[in-house]
């Protein structure tokens, strides 16, 4: 009844007036069809055609497309490489961002400054994170290869970049830098939530801190790790730059992640169609995981 | 000890350690504020030295000195405050109508914000290219500008729809017996007390757009309509990397973005929060 | 002049109907209180006033004018909020002078109107106060303020003393009466507290699920309600009712037998329908019984619990039917839990409902 009050005195008092609102709403409307999901219609589609990116040519070629891409060893390259970067980076991003979500709880003074400075990595432009940690990683001047040997842990520089599984980790690290204040934000959020009184207690239960930890902070984050998780799987898994800028893919598809595939045929092959299949299946990959993920947490709930 | 002496030192050592991660995390900010700060052998001497000695603005200098570098600047300093501008001008009239007037399916536009905005944009880069190559926008930055624009309307609406639906109705309809149109009492009373939205919606659409790098790496080909992001990611993809210079923009870039995130740290935990939380 | 007139008011919200054809006359400077539970419909009834809620069938006239077609700010209301609804980004002046301003007043004059008001009020040292530096009570006088700035035909309000405490709400309740008398507006006031409405109003409106009850004065409403509803929400605390059946009835008396064998002759008007046997429930006040037997009726029960307030006394009684009877006695009187005691009932204090809830006139008041 309240919330009805004042579109009342919008819609009823006359029909005229209900489309102001929907005009209002409208031009965000339009771009929004226009642009993010005429798109995405036009994905699928084109899926199912061999286009040139400059050449008119336009040919319905079925599911050759997608026959073509099953058949390239890359492809399942790539597929692995998807899997190991995004399980390894969203675990270290949940992991990093829990337990500095925790140090930063505390009431302590100037805490909220602190608060301020950590959010900085995730609000850096990711072509900057590229540049700093590629410096910092230089294998001949830069400081962590200096530091490394100076402490004695190895006897040689580092070359972060060089072989298939150093330059995975690496990319790794610098996503979990990247990303895991993202997590820190929505925890302190949640943790926010948990009714203080349920510490006090546990604590007059007896309960040591890591019991505390188990048994009231979990579960009372429950909710937030699994929107977390959620947002940042379907972010990680289609993330585009940060691997392009750094390694563009090498060596030879090794870093390479299904984005870069479908820019590589788009724009570098031409092949639109190709490309678009390798959007399809993006899309299909996401959508298995939203239903897996959905039957779990449903499930997590009901138990 | 005791335990009055033992809580004091557990404090102690808490502050050290907060102190310690902040560091840590922010190390490689520093290091990089640091070494764009050296001189061209400083920056190559073994071992690197913590502290630029002495402090040289070279690096700034030959950065300035770039045409490409400065094109680029001026190119994305109008593309994030243009696209913020207009996404304000969207998402503030949007998100009201989607938070109060009713209109034929509106709950079901607020609901479809958000999958929106979960839209990937590598999904959309090639169609986007296509329709801007058929706009003519393909190669400018009015495109990148639209384009940015775009991207950042699902979030905008979704944040500013969370912050009018706690603004209480009573306010409006005050408004409205003391003569005021709808329209009139959104932007004397609604807007003004959602203030700490619309600055977070802002500041998020200009981030955004700051550092926004796949869409206009694809859309731009020619140096005169590259944005920042673009022209250092070239850099660095590109054979040999001119690191003074580079580290001197990288701070460049990162300036803006450090003041207003300081600035405004409140609001974009807030709007992240209730962006994120509610989603 | 600024009666307001309902004529056959609808409302629906979809295809629910919240109000059935409501027709109220509010005189020219009266204090009109709609009172009713929660859900009756007498905050929707105010809004439609307002103007607020469209009315989906009849007319809404104000002095004479019909206003339900104008837009709420020309209709000559101003409003108090529950919630106060005060802006929270102005100061108290910019709040009090917002209808003004919007009007295009010069400055002059919302100034002059805005200390008239505030020293009205007493609250002329707010007025560069922002609302969040206010107490509950000075938010109360500013919002009632901000709504005499614009001198309105009809002040309307909605329940604006339930945020308050319970010391503050009794003297607001003594302030608003002096309000009304020194303006001599006509004012329309919503409230679910039947305390408000007695002691505030000129005239009562009582509201169930849509549909008025019965109008009429406090006292009114309190010696005669016209039926079971009205008598159990007016009073507190409220009326005791105990079933029974008509044994006779005469032009002037109607003879009752209570369920558990007992009788009496009450002096009314028996309406048409009023037969022999035909079931009826009689009621009294708590203020009307007495626990020392007294009276027509003599009801024994057990005493199950007391209330001593100091001056006055509730006496909790169980009777052998296991009805639960409140009985109010003086401070004085000596009871416990557990104590078999004697209520007296006396005719002239009863009132009798027909099976359909309807009063029978009474005649004794």
């Amino acid at each position: 009844m309240v919330a009805g009050a004042v579109s009342q005195a919008f819609s009823s008092r006359s029909a005229r007036r209900g489309w102001i609102g929907f005009a209002l709403f409208l031009p965000s409307l339009l771009l929004m069809l226009g642009f993010l999901f005429y798109p995405f219609a036009l994905n699928v589609y084109t899926s199912f055609f061999s286009k040139h990116l400059i050449r008119p040519r336009n040919k319905f070629v079925g599911f050759d497309n997608y026959v073509y891409l099953f058949d390239r060893k890359y492809f399942w390259l790539v597929i692995e490489n998807e899997i190991i970067w995004t399980v390894f980076s969203v675990f270290f991003q949940v992991v990093l961002g829990l337990a500095v979500a925790l140090l930063l709880n505390q009431k302590l003074r100037g805490i909220n400054i602190a608060r301020a400075f950590v959010i900085l990595p995730w609000v850096t432009p990711v072509v900057i994170t590229v540049l700093m940690w590629k410096w910092i990683l230089n294998e001949l001047y830069g400081i962590i290869n200096h530091i490394l040997m100076g402490l004695g842990l190895i006897d040689s520089a580092i070359s972060f970049w060089s072989s298939p599984a150093m330059a995975m980790g690496t990319l790794i690290a610098i996503n979990v830098w990247w990303g895991f204040p993202f997590m820190t934000i929505i925890f302190l959020a949640g943790l926010k939530s948990i009714d203080p009184h349920l510490y006090e207690a546990a604590k007059v239960d007896g309960a040591s801190p890591w019991q505390q930890f188990i048994f009231v902070t979990l579960p009372g984050l429950k909710h937030f790790i699994a929107v977390a998780v959620l947002v940042r799987t379907i972010w990680i898994f289609t993330f585009f730059d940060l691997i392009w800028i750094a390694t563009k893919g090498g060596p030879s598809y090794h870093t390479t992640l299904l984005p870069h595939l479908t820019y590589l045929q788009a724009f570098q092959s031409y092949h639109l169609g190709r490309a678009a299949a390798i959007s399809v299946i993006l899309i299909l990959c996401l959508v298995l995981y939203l239903i897996v993920f959905f039957r779990v947490y449903r499930h997590e709930e009901q138990a | 000890m005791n335990w009055a002496q033992k809580r004091k030192m557990m404090r102690a050592l808490n502050y050290a350690l907060v102190v310690l991660v902040t560091l840590i995390v922010l190390f490689p900010v520093l290091w990089m504020v640091s070494s764009s700060l050296k001189t061209e052998a400083d920056l190559f001497t073994l071992p690197p030295t913590l502290l630029p000695e002495p402090v040289s603005t070279e690096g700034y200098e030959s950065a300035l000195e770039r045409p490409t570098f400065m094109v680029a600047l001026s190119n994305s300093i109008v593309v994030a405050i243009g696209s913020t501008i207009l996404t304000l001008i969207m998402t503030l009239h949007g998100a009201y109508a989607l938070a109060r007037v009713k209109f034929f399916g509106r709950d079901f536009f607020a609901k479809f914000i958000l999958c929106f905005y979960m839209v990937p944009a590598i999904l959309l880069v090639i169609p986007i290219y296509l329709i801007m190559r058929w706009m003519h926008l393909a190669d400018s930055i009015i495109g990148v500008m639209i384009i940015h624009t775009v991207i950042n309307i699902p979030f905008c609406l979704w944040l500013l729809r969370a912050f009018f639906l706690t603004v209480p109705s009573e306010l409006e309809e005050a408004a409205i017996m003391d003569g005021a149109s709808i329209i009139g009492a959104f932007y004397r009373i609604i807007i003004p007390i959602s203030m700490p939205g619309v600055a977070a919606a802002g500041l998020f659409s200009f981030i955004a757009s700051w550092s926004e790098f796949l869409l206009a790496y694809v859309l731009v080909t020619s140096n005169a309509n590259k944005t920042l992001p673009v022209v250092l990611a070239e850099e660095i993809i590109g054979f040999e990397m001119r690191w003074q210079a580079l580290l001197a923009m990288g701070v460049i870039v990162l300036i803006p973005i450090f003041f207003a995130c300081l600035l405004f740290s409140r609001y974009l935990i807030e709007g992240l929060t209730t962006g994120a939380v509610k989603a | 002049m600024a009666e307001v007139q309902l004529r056959s008011v609808y409302k629906s919200f979809g295809d629910k109907e919240v109000i059935h054809g409501v027709d109220l006359d509010v005189a020219d400077h009266e204090f009109m209180v709609f009172v009713g539970p929660s859900g009756c419909g007498k905050s929707t009834l105010l809004r439609l006033i307002a103007g607020l809620e469209e009315v989906s069938g009849g007319e809404i006239s104000i002095g004479g004018e019909r206003v339900d077609e104008l837009p709420p700010a020309k209709r000559g209301c101003a409003m108090v909020f529950q919630s106060y609804a005060l802006y929270p980004n102005m100061t108290v002046y910019q709040n009090m002078g917002f209808s003004l301003r919007l009007a295009r007043a010069n400055k002059e004059f919302i100034r002059a109107r805005v200390h008239e008001a505030a020293e009205t009020l007493q609250i002329t040292e707010l007025l560069d106060r922002k609302p969040k530096q206010l107490s509950g009570g000075q938010r109360q006088r500013v919002a009632i303020g901000r709504a005499i700035v614009r001198e309105p035909r009809v002040f309307l309000f909605d329940e604006p003393l339930s945020n308050l405490d319970a010391k503050l709400r009794v003297q607001m309740r003594i302030e608003l009466a002096k309000l009304h008398r020194k303006l001599a507006a006509t004012m329309i006031y919503v409230t679910h507290d039947q305390v408000e409405a007695m002691t505030m109003a000129d005239k009562i409106i009582v509201l169930r699920d849509g549909y008025v009850e019965q109008v009429g004065r406090p006292l009114e409403l309190y010696h005669t309600p016209a039926n079971l509803f009205v008598a159990g929400f007016i009073g507190s605390p409220a009326m005791n009712f105990m079933s029974g059946r008509i044994l006779d009835c005469s032009d002037n008396a109607v003879s009752v037998v209570l369920d558990g064998g007992l009788g009496m002759s009450v002096p009314c008007r028996p309406k048409n329908g009023a037969t022999q046997g035909a079931p009826i429930q009689l009621g009294v006040r708590p203020e009307h019984l007495n626990i020392d037997g007294h009276g027509d009726l003599q009801i024994p029960g057990k005493v199950f619990a007391a209330e001593r307030l100091g001056g006055e006394t509730y006496v909790y009684v169980i009777t052998k039917e296991g009805k639960e009877i409140t009985v109010h006695a003086p401070g004085d009187k000596v009871v416990s839990e557990g104590d078999e005691i004697v209520v007296g009932v006396s005719a002239e204090s009863a009132h009798l409902f027909e099976q359909h809830g309807n009063a029978f006139e009474r005649l004794a008041a």
